[in-house]
């Protein structure tokens, strides 16, 4: 499997050329965007994802979400190092006043 | 299958975005330079159509050109085109599966198309093998049927995570992750006989 996952990876990069260029045509639709459009292509569901894909606290959850055995690992270690932290300055504290 | 090279999309896009967002129309054609192949290509592994690919890729471009002024950048550019590609594209299949034209669409696969590495390492150059097996598993995932190229595509090409994929598809992640560990056993079959 490792090849195949090798060559997916090489394969993030490829691009399909398409046939004829695409560019001047699709600036071209640009140009020719009316009142129309805006009320067919912007529609309820554009919307939405639109508004979701702006907020920060949206795509905080989605991170969270998709990666999760991350962040709980981020969490422990955290705690981790704030118990360890915790702990040496006390250390420090019960030397000095030893 | 040709064969071509593109040189690295370096060019930082956060002025064009910019004033593209301010209205200067030209920054926004220079967008629409820089990403059409990219939206082109997500779009044609999703659909298998050329003119389907092309026709998302105007609708999308059309999106982000009225929208663009509210874009406050909180994911990267190419995080948002990318989503916006992947959903429409969503949307046609499932437009397309109400309708039952699979049929359709599986007979219009175009077997001409011309791939092309953007990040062309020298390793890579150099090694022209390696060259067509990469282009060989795209012709692999092309040919797959859509329960497994879709997850596989948006796992390994777009990076998607199981959930936003079982949430797209509206399928189990469970379906999901047995389908892509399916869709790349398949790849590895088939490349064997390539090679």
């Amino acid at each position: 499997m490792d090849n195949v996952n090798k060559y997916l990876k090489i394969a993030k990069d490829a691009v399909i050329e398409p046939e004829a260029e695409i560019d001047d045509r699709i600036i071209d639709r640009i140009s020719n965007v009316d009142e129309m459009d805006r009320e067919r292509i912007l529609d309820d569901k554009f919307m939405e994802f639109f508004k979701k894909n702006n907020s920060r606290l949206y795509l905080m959850i989605q991170k969270l979400r998709s990666h999760p055995g991350f962040f709980t690992f981020l969490f422990v270690l955290s705690v981790i190092i704030i118990v360890a932290m915790a702990g040496f300055i006390k250390s420090l504290l019960s030397g000095d006043k030893e | 299958m040709k064969t071509g090279k593109v040189t690295a999309q370096g060019a930082d896009d956060r002025k064009l975005i910019a004033e593209a967002k301010m209205g200067d129309k030209s920054a926004f054609e220079g967008l629409v330079r820089m990403y059409s192949k990219y939206v082109y290509t997500t779009a044609f592994f999703i659909l298998r159509d050329p003119h389907e690919a092309e026709d998302v890729s105007q609708e999308v471009f059309v999106k982000v050109y009225l929208s663009i002024g509210g874009f406050r950048g909180l994911s990267s550019f190419k995080t948002w085109i990318r989503k916006l590609t992947v959903n429409t594209c969503i949307d046609k299949l499932r437009l397309r599966s109400k309708l039952k034209d699979r049929k359709v669409s599986l007979d219009r696969i175009t077997e001409d198309y011309e791939v092309v590495f953007t990040k062309f390492s020298q390793s890579l150059e150099k090694n022209f093998l390696r060259q067509e097996a990469v282009k060989e598993v795209l012709k692999i995932v092309v040919d797959m049927e859509e329960s497994y190229r879709i997850p596989l595509i948006l796992r390994d090409l777009q990076d998607y995570s199981y959930r936003e994929i079982a949430e797209l598809t509206g399928k189990p992640i469970g379906t999901v992750k047995t389908n892509i560990h399916r869709a790349r056993k398949i790849i590895k079959e088939k490349l064997k006989t390539y090679i």
